[in-house]
């Protein structure tokens, strides 16, 4: 096999659709500390973001052929999308709510929030987006930190554009509080 | 002065700084090894069915049947059609009680 450096992912790719262990080896150690830092960053757990990796390797393995390098997409992106949507998956999974409840629910941690965001010493705000809502933190990390437009990000969680604007918007809104609070106390 | 917006401009600002450059906690050592062997397990548990699969239509070949799936459905089809048109053959069980009594008496017409 050629050094490990000088293969393309599409071309480990194709490998691993014969069943190649090896490349399957090279794309793991190549990618999957980038993939667990995105899982991280949705799902706030570091237990949660290696369980979602190691889903996300073992379908590519199963399900090679999922990736169609004729469609566009490049491999990083197209994992990518499937790291977010595994995530975002785990995050339902672990709410097990409808979808409206979830709204109501989210507004009434996003008051709890601010209430507790006012007595908020934590400088670090990273910190105060973990606190977030699933969804409200969700928003904020595709938008800020995996760099997807409002539209690209609100089809990866499935709602409509305005529902996700409006999340950003409570997101942003607390944050703000938080933010408020720090530089009056200062 | 600050006011409602400014925090807003401030906040959205330290959200594009600060969110991409967050540290990550390192996962748990053998992170790597333990994506790979999940792999691993799920490719052996794939190919033991596979194999079994492949073994019966292997089997099927070299006895120059049809595959397994064609055969099964033409075995019941068989069966199913062989069970409509044949004719019943138990009137001997049905009348086994009334011959077995007429023989007691004598009065069978059957040579013992």
């Amino acid at each position: 096999m050629e050094s490990p450096v000088e293969i393309s992912d599409q071309e480990l790719m194709s490998k691993i659709q014969e069943q190649d262990t090896e490349a399957l080896a090279i794309l793991i150690s190549r990618h999957s500390y980038r993939y667990y830092a995105t899982a991280y960053r949705i799902l706030a757990n570091g237990a949660d973001a290696e369980d979602v990796v190691q889903e996300s390797f073992v379908k590519l393995w199963t399900k090679p052929d999922r990736w169609d390098p004729h469609r566009g997409a490049s491999f990083t992106t197209w994992f990518h999308q499937v790291v977010v949507y595994q995530s975002l998956d785990l995050l339902r999974k672990r709410k097990k709510i409808e979808e409206f409840d979830f709204e109501e629910m989210e507004d009434e941690t996003s008051n709890l929030n601010q209430e507790y965001l006012k007595n908020e010493r934590e400088s670090n705000l990273w910190e105060i987006v973990k606190k977030l809502p699933d969804r409200q933190r969700t928003a904020i990390v595709l938008c800020y930190s995996e760099g997807y437009s409002n539209k690209e990000a609100a089809q990866l969680m499935n709602v409509q554009l305005k529902a996700f604007e409006s999340l950003l918007v409570r997101a942003k809104t607390t944050l703000r509080t938080w933010h408020q609070n720090q530089t009056t106390s200062l | 002065m600050n006011t409602p917006s400014n925090h807003f401009q401030e906040i959205e600002q330290r959200l594009q700084k600060e969110l991409p450059q967050m540290e990550i906690p390192s996962p748990r050592h053998p992170f790597e090894t333990n994506i790979f062997q999940s792999c691993l397990q799920h490719t052996n548990e794939t190919s033991y069915h596979l194999t079994l699969w492949q073994l019966i239509e292997k089997c099927f070949s070299t006895l120059h049947l049809p595959s397994p799936a064609v055969s099964t459905a033409l075995v019941l089809l068989f069966g199913f059609l062989a069970g409509l048109t044949t004719p019943q053959k138990n009137t001997d069980l049905k009348n086994s009680g009334r011959i077995l009594s007429q023989y007691i008496n004598g009065n069978t017409g059957i040579i013992p």
